[in-house]
């Protein structure tokens, strides 16, 4: 660094914080698998690369300095952008680990930007809503984010996903949501599966034989068998009861509200049986190697070869689906998670588009991609965090960002990685910790069990939704049905009377559940954001194709930084934790290079210092203020190097 | 800030850095970026024989996103139960039934053109979307321009100080202006009602800071500008152009729909749709070239019949109250109106899905109006069932070249991406398309 640091050695003596520890407690959380091994790793994967750049004769790029390894670190393991507290601490410290630190700090469970990040990351894979067509999706949305924070490994979240059955209200089984989220297109949600998880492309062979991959509409058909049959527990006496009430025109009586209301979030959240294993072919099955109408059984074409019986209805078939999927033989799985992560740290997948499945040996490196698939399914055992820990340590993370521009999507995974405008969540993000600080202590989305009926908690102390659900699957005959719904309605006009103080304190001091608002991270909004939002201007997903989100610059982004957001929630706002940088500085260069690390977390060049202390800076709030506007409008703030 | 002589134009010539930003932002000399730019990117609009008598001047595209159900709206089969399920048609006052569903567009049935032959290869939602708003089929290798952006490109923009192609509830991609850049890129609008966002200065900052502002950000961004050659960084430099020009045009209240009288805003239906639509009226007005409005919501594998009917009641009543505005301020001539979706929906109707349909690629309708189509009329034809169609069949391709030829756009001249690519606003070589002529009059 050119400037003198006159700050450096009194901030050290002051203590060494939370970089310093997070080394040493995060190798005991980890328990085996210690900081040796990740480094073990990373350096094989920087021979491979050494050697493909060898054999293909590429310059090698220098490494990174300490300022940009450090933003680039945060944004894509912590999805924000570092405070000015932790940039402090990284660039100012002189030590010869620190990078490797900073991995372990933005890895630890003690920080909540990894899962935040990966809930963003996996919500847009899996098309994840709050809402689904029908009722509320919470349960779902339950599932996926405690997977991301307890870093589930992979191919059990899978499994989950594919192979869960029952009623999202059991306890700890909101994963049935996967194919609630898609009820009525259990085709699409096959094609999606297959796409997911395998980099199968196989949308085509839906309704034909692909004429652009190997998918016939057979094949298609053989594996959709083994999901077939997604229908829901015991709709048969809320149907009758449902046909009374709309006979009677009594829809909008509070009756018929409640038992509407029960269709919706009780009886739509199921998922009943566990996969036929054979399905029919659709009426318009258009080639010789079966007829319209022939019930076929279920194959699979890759990785272990399984079946199901055209014959007769199978009970597990969706579970055995799932264990083929996840199973040691089908490398697809491996390869299409390895890749996916190896995009999210690198920038581009080793093959692209990243979920278009190529054997290791038709990648640029075989050795290398071999070597990953090893890693990931064998020593790390689909360990997420682990992996892109091992990712973060490489030598070819640090590599610069080639300067000069590739062609839309051509794959660039090895020359360097090219810069990127900041996702919408890394834009939202680090907004929020220019306004709030670390925004790991922001509200964050809440669940619970307790029934929400009309707006109100209800039935506290008497019935969770899980009870609820639980009894009213239970009902076999429209008239036990009809006496339920009476009885739940005089119980929930009664009020909460009979609660205990515990339960209602209990309710009341979790608030109310559902996503938050305002100040909190993308992760913890409505999904998808509202329209309107600056994550939607900056084009975060519509969550309803599977990575629908983008990149592309437009003009209600510019104006959103120019008047919009920005001077509302930092510039103008004389609490946000951007002018913190003005507290730690007494002198004016200090406070600028303070509000340097804050915005774009490095000191500024000579020049800029120049300049700024020459014509912008005159020690007035104004001038920082323009100052901090002018910085986060810059494109060095919302490109990721 | 009395001692800082930051804007004083004798101090800026001294700084070759200050000077660049001057020009940019402050205005101190007048940026020739944007006008310059424009006059030499729009190519002209092509030869005279391409399009109608009379020429179109701006297009207003109104995407059904998720597969309109043709048979329940605009192709109804009340003989065939079978397919129509509940449905029933009605008479229109023009040469053919609407859906039961469609009761105002019936009453406007004679400015419009339903095309009943549209098929589509593309039976999932993205690759179906991106064909539609693209003419290609997505590509790992690059991204192909929004017809918006096509049109922008071919024609130039009318008004030169806003956006010359805007969509307004739609998915940010099909703004998109792929390897055009940000120049052609449209502009998303979230919500009608909220209009432009963020397009006026805030009260916080005053004119001179705010100048100050973009003018330090400016000098800011050399260093990283001349390092990384990124299309997307040069995207942001014309964006901040634009915009801070956009924020000093006139027409800007276009973007503002409360200054509709409350009557003419009930015409066109209180929800995000009918507004849009209105607010796409105001567009075009001042001189917006391609205005795109979603309606999502149509993908109906399950309960189609309950969902279709809200789905069209909306559009409904949007749509019929666009054309009669426009009619009414003297702009349908001049405004090619039309709605498309990347399929339709199988006349197969699937009972286990609560009466729902599946997506059907292979024969769905399109609708043009306004702009010298031959109201009251079809062209083409289904199938007995709505498979297939029978009659005189359009591509996706052929739509889009349509939509250019109402423009007097030669849609399949060639323009080259920047590497050298050749690609064509009616789609690639083996499946280009043609412009259907006989819906003009």
């Amino acid at each position: 660094m050119k400037l003198v640091m006159t700050f450096t050695n009194r901030f050290m003596a002051a203590g060494l914080g939370a970089l310093y520890l997070a080394g040493p407690a995060y190798s005991q959380q980890e328990k085996g698998r210690d900081l040796v091994q990740f480094k073990k790793a990373a350096y094989t994967i920087d021979k491979h690369v050494a050697t493909l750049y060898k054999r293909k004769k590429l310059k090698v790029p220098k490494v990174v300095d300490d300022a940009t390894f450090l933003r680039r670190s945060f944004l894509l393991a912590a999805g924000r952008i570092p405070t000015l507290e932790e940039a402090r601490m990284f660039l100012e410290i002189e030590d010869t680990n620190k990078r490797e630190m900073l991995a372990g700090y933005l890895m630890s469970k003690k920080n909540d930007g990894y899962r935040s990040t990966m809930v963003n990351w996996v919500s847009d894979l899996l098309r994840l809503t709050d809402n689904f067509d029908n009722g509320q999706a919470a349960p779902y949305v339950e599932f996926v984010h405690n997977a991301m924070k307890d870093n589930m490994s992979w191919d059990q979240f899978a499994k989950r996903l594919i192979g869960s059955k029952g009623s999202g209200w059991d306890d700890n089984n909101g994963a049935v949501g996967y194919f609630i989220r898609d009820k009525g297109m259990p085709l699409d949600n096959l094609s999606n599966t297959m796409r997911i998880f395998t980099g199968e492309r196989m949308e085509c062979a839906q309704c034909h034989d692909s004429p652009f991959n190997k998918w016939e509409r057979m094949d298609f058909y053989e594996l959709a068998a083994f999901t077939n049959g997604q229908g829901e527990i015991n709709r048969g006496p809320w149907n009758s009861v449902w046909r009374e009430v709309r006979d009677a025109k009594e829809e909008r009586t509070e009756f018929g509200r409640l038992v509407d209301w029960l269709g919706d979030n009780v009886h739509y959240f199921t998922l009943a049986g566990g996969g036929k294993g054979r399905i029919k072919l659709p009426s318009d099955y258009q080639y010789k190697d079966g007829d319209p109408g022939e019930m076929i059984g279920g194959k699979t074409h890759f990785g272990k070869r399984i079946r199901s019986s055209d014959r007769r209805d199978d009970e597990t078939a969706r579970d055995d689906f799932a264990k083929w999927m996840v199973g040691e033989n089908n490398v697809n799985f491996t390869s299409v998670i390895v890749n996916r992560m190896w995009k999210r740290i690198m920038g581009k997948g080793i093959y692209e588009p990243v979920d278009d499945y190529k054997a290791a040996d038709k990648t640029i490196t075989p050795d290398l991609m071999d070597y990953l698939i090893r890693l990931m399914r064998d020593d790390l055992q689909y360990d997420l965090r682990a992996f892109q820990h091992v990712l973060l340590l490489t030598r070819n993370f640090q590599f610069e960002a080639n300067p000069e521009a590739f062609e839309a999507g051509m794959p660039q995974a090895f020359n360097g990685r090219q810069i990127e405008r900041m996702s919408a969540e890394q834009v939202w993000d680090s907004l929020i910790t220019l306004t709030a600080g670390n925004p790991d202590q922001l509200p964050k989305r809440k669940f619970s069990n307790t029934v929400y009926y009309g707006g109100k908690a209800v039935l506290v102390g008497q019935k969770t939704m899980s009870q609820l659900s639980r009894e009213v699957l239970a009902i076999e005959k429209p008239g036990e049905y009809k006496s339920y719904v009476n009885q739940l309605l005089s119980d929930i006009k009664s009020g909460n009377g009979s609660a205990s103080k515990k339960d209602m304190m209990a309710m009341r001091s979790l608030g109310r559940p559902g996503p938050a608002s305002g100040m909190a991270r993308a992760s913890e909004l409505s999904a998808p954001a509202p329209n309107g939002h600056l994550l939607r201007m900056f084009g975060s997903s519509d969550r309803d194709l599977i990575d629908s989100s983008t990149r592309e610059p437009n003009m209600s982004q510019v104006l959103s930084i120019m008047n919009g957001h920005v001077e509302k929630m930092v510039v103008s706002n004389k609490s946000s934790a951007a002018y913190k940088a003005l507290e730690a500085g007494t002198t004016d260069r200090d406070k600028v290079r303070f509000l340097y690390y804050s915005i774009l977390s490095r000191s500024p060049t000579d020049d800029e210092m120049t300049i700024l202390m020459r014509d912008v800076i005159d020690g007035s709030q104004e001038s920082y203020q323009n100052l901090t506007s002018a910085l986060i409008a810059t494109h060095e703030f919302i490109f990721v190097q | 800030m009395n001692n800082h002589e930051f804007n004083k134009q004798d101090e800026l010539t001294r700084r070759q850095i200050m000077i660049n930003s001057a020009r940019a932002y402050l205005g101190v000399s007048v940026a020739p970026l944007l006008g310059g730019s424009l006059a030499t990117g729009a190519i002209g609009a092509t030869k005279k024989a391409s399009g109608p008598g009379k020429l179109a001047e701006h297009v207003i595209f109104l995407n059904m996103a998720g597969g309109m159900s043709h048979i329940d709206t605009f192709d109804p089969k009340p003989k065939n139960k079978e397919v129509a399920g509940p449905v029933e048609a009605i008479g229109t006052n023009g040469d053919f039934e609407l859906s039961q569903y469609l009761p105002m567009c019936a009453e406007v049935a004679d400015r419009m053109c339903v095309i009943r032959s549209t098929s589509s290869k593309q039976g999932a939602h993205d690759q179906g979307q991106y064909l539609l708003h693209r003419s290609y089929s997505p590509r790992g290798t690059i991204v192909h321009p929004a017809i918006g952006s096509w049109i922008v490109r071919h024609k130039g923009r009318k008004n030169t100080t806003l956006p010359g192609f805007v969509t307004v509830g739609s998915n940010p991609k099909n703004a998109s202006a792929g390897f055009f850049g940000a120049q052609f890129q449209g502009v998303p609008l979230g919500s009608p009602g909220d209009g432009l966002k963020d397009s006026k200065r805030p009260n916080t900052v005053s004119e001179e800071d705010f100048n100050r502002r973009l003018a330090i950000a400016d000098a800011l961004n050399k260093d990283f500008q001349e390092k990384f050659k990124s299309p997307d960084v040069k995207s942001y430099d014309t964006l901040y152009d634009e915009a801070t020009k956009l924020m000093k045009s006139e027409d800007l209240k276009a973007f503002e729909i409360s200054r509709e009288p409350s009557k003419t805003r009930a015409l066109y239906g209180n929800d995000r749709f009918g507004q849009g639509c209105l607010l796409a009226r105001r567009l075009v007005e001042v001189g917006v070239r391609f205005v795109e409005v979603a309606l999502g919501g149509w993908d109906t594998h399950y309960d189609n019949f309950t969902k279709v009917e809200s789905r069209a009641a909306i559009l409904d009543k949007g749509f019929a109250a666009l054309l009669k505005d426009l009619e009414d301020k003297g702009l349908l001539e001049s405004t090619l109106v039309v709605i498309g979706s990347e399929f339709g929906r199988t006349p197969h109707i699937v009972t286990e899905h609560s009466n729902g349909r599946d997506h059907h690629p292979s024969c769905f309708s399109t609708v043009m109006a306004g702009a010298g189509i031959r109201g009251g009329t079809t062209y083409g034809t289904s199938d007995k069932e709505g498979r297939k169609p029978a009659d005189k069949p359009v591509s996706v391709q052929d739509i889009n070249a349509t939509i250019g030829y109402a423009l007097g756009i030669d849609s399949q001249k060639i323009l080259h991406s920047p590497s050298g690519r050749p690609f064509r606003m009616a789609g690639a070589e083996k499946e280009l398309g043609n412009p259907i002529e006989d819906i003009f009059i």
